[in-house]
């Protein structure tokens, strides 16, 4: 990553009580580009909360990389040295090297804050909306990476190809003035108020 | 050609168009329909396959087997404890279940959403919401609200022994040391003064979990982002540690595990974790003896799987998936269906 504008500041993200969602940094997502999709009432979205990673939001869309992305919600986020949703199970040192990385397409870069924390960010030129990454996430970490589908690049089909596909019918029209779903919060976890450290 | 012929061959024309169009649907949405069905998650190519890290077959024979589950009409259970009768206390919500020989003997209801619960030998209650602890006697009846932690506080267990209250507060990254009256007397934040490791306590998702020493020498807290249990005397000084991360039956899996933790009455230990949902048995060493309850024993998924220890060693599961306390006994032949 060259912009040095996105390298986290140390006090930046260790800052606490923070509203679900009021901060969302998905890249942008807040307050994304919706294009074409904001003039016209309706847009489709994935829940990523009924969504199985089942791979074809990759393999269906129109678009070739697709218009879904993975997404991180830098607010519920771990930081963790040994990120699921970055190393392939299985490996015993935590060497970056390409065959430890778990993403197919090498979109996940992974930024050293403070020991031992790490902040990790989806490169979505790179992304192909696999969501491989998204079920370690949520098993062993806090569901930070989740799937949308991204509206400044989503053409807004009559048919969404992927709804028609999609197994879990995690697939729905969303207003298009909010455009994004985010993976919910579990009532039975204790809500995250805080960042990692202060 | 006339004009009714001509009608008639308009209308033929619209119908054999608008059939075609019928047609071509009907063979559009089987098309669908059947690559739907010869599609099935099975043959994703970007699987993440849990089953794997889920297996077993390499671990120790477990000696451990379910012996009972006591229902829990609760919403979202989240903590449970007994006393030294055998009482179990269950809170979820703003409640707080009373079981006794496994059947309903009372509700307490609160103020606020109780996230954890502990009782002392002598029957008292404590009780946790996120800021703040109440302690209550062996009838229900508020007896005591002790301080505000602070804006930041999240408490997700706590621990009361014959003269101390330890209260691990995963917002504040830190325990605090209560005495029986309910004043602060210190935290323990983890932070090794000799400076070898920073970070003190690293607590990735919301489970920070204590268990005191059954010797009366302190309190065991687990520091999930290290994948290990410290032990800490009442002074707060780190003494040791025990756990490891890995992908191993006998390891901790996962950014941040074990999510619950209780020492038996014999000194060895009882783990719960998250990713790989299992419960494991310890050593007082810390040396893995095998599975309480293997990842098959648990809906796939589940979280919060609370412990604690009756005072015959039988250890109980909270499960919020099934919403029993499940008990399990070591000991006892394997089951075999
Ligand atoms: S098609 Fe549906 S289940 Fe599959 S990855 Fe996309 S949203 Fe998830
Ligand atoms: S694993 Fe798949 S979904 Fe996750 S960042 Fe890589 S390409 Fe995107
Ligand atoms: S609406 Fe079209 S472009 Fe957008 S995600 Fe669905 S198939 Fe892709």
């Amino acid at each position: 990553m060259s912009d040095d504008s996105r390298q986290p500041s140390r006090r930046g993200f260790l800052r606490g009580a923070l509203g679900v969602g009021a901060t969302l940094a998905l890249g942008g997502l807040g307050a994304a580009t919706v294009g074409q999709a904001r003039r016209r009432e309706w847009v489709w979205q994935l829940d990523p909360d009924i969504c199985i990673q089942c791979g074809q939001c990759a393999t269906e869309c129109v678009l070739n990389p697709s218009a879904v992305k993975c997404v991180q919600n830098y607010e519920i986020c771990g930081y963790c040295d040994l990120c699921f949703g970055y190393f392939q199970p299985g490996i015993t040192d935590l060497n970056t090297g390409a065959e430890n990385l778990l993403c197919p397409a090498g979109a996940i870069e992974r930024v050293f804050v403070e020991e031992p924390y790490y902040e990790y960010n989806i490169d979505e030129e790179l992304c192909i909306g696999c969501g491989k990454c998204v079920k370690p996430c949520l098993a062993f970490g806090n569901g930070s990476f989740f799937l949308q589908v991204r509206h400044d690049r989503c053409i807004n089909c009559n048919q969404c190809s992927i709804a028609r596909k999609c197994p879990s019918n995690a697939y729905k029209r969303v207003p298009a003035d909010k455009p994004y779903l985010l993976r919910g919060y579990d009532p039975d976890k204790v809500p995250l108020k805080t960042r990692r450290v202060r | 050609m006339n004009h009714r012929t001509k009608n008639l061959m308009l209308s033929i024309g619209l119908l054999g168009g608008v059939g075609c169009l019928m047609v071509w649907g009907v063979l559009t949405m089987l098309r669908d329909v059947r690559e739907t069905v010869t599609k099935p998650a099975e043959q994703n190519p970007y699987q993440y396959d849990m089953d794997a890290l889920r297996k077993t077959d390499e671990a120790p024979q477990a000696a451990w087997r379910e012996v009972g589950a006591i229902p829990l009409p609760l919403d979202h259970p989240k903590d449970l404890a007994l006393d030294a009768s055998g009482t179990l206390y269950v809170c979820g919500g703003n409640e707080i279940l009373v079981v006794k020989n496994g059947e309903e003997a009372k509700r307490i209801e609160l103020d606020e959403p109780v996230r954890c619960i502990d009782v002392d030998k002598d029957g008292k209650l404590y009780a946790a919401f996120s800021r703040r602890v109440v302690q209550l006697n062996q009838q229900g009846e508020l007896e005591a609200e002790w301080g505000d932690l602070g804006e930041l506080a999240e408490i997700t267990a706590i621990a009361a022994g014959p003269a101390l209250v330890y209260v691990a507060d995963y917002g504040n990254r830190r325990v605090w040391k209560f005495d029986k009256t309910g004043q602060l007397l210190e935290a323990i934040d983890g932070v090794n003064p000799n400076g070898e490791e920073q970070g003190g306590f690293i607590i990735p998702s919301p489970y920070f979990d204590l268990t005191l020493d059954v010797n009366g020498d302190g309190v065991w807290i687990v520091n999930p982002g290290r994948l290990r249990v410290e032990h800490y005397t009442p002074d707060g000084e780190r003494t040791g540690h025990w756990g490891k991360s890995g992908w191993e039956a006998e390891e901790f899996c996962g950014c941040c595990n074990p999510t619950h933790i209780v020492q038996l009455p014999d000194g060895s230990f009882v783990t719960s974790e998250k990713g790989i949902e299992r419960v494991k048995h310890y050593s007082k060493d810390g040396a893995f003896i095998g599975y309480v309850a293997p990842p098959e024993s648990f809906d796939s998924g589940v979280t919060g799987l609370a412990l604690d220890a009756g005072a015959q060693g039988r250890v109980y599961i909270l499960d919020p998936s099934w919403k029993q306390a499940r008990i399990f006994e070591e000991g006892l032949a394997p089951y075999i269906d």
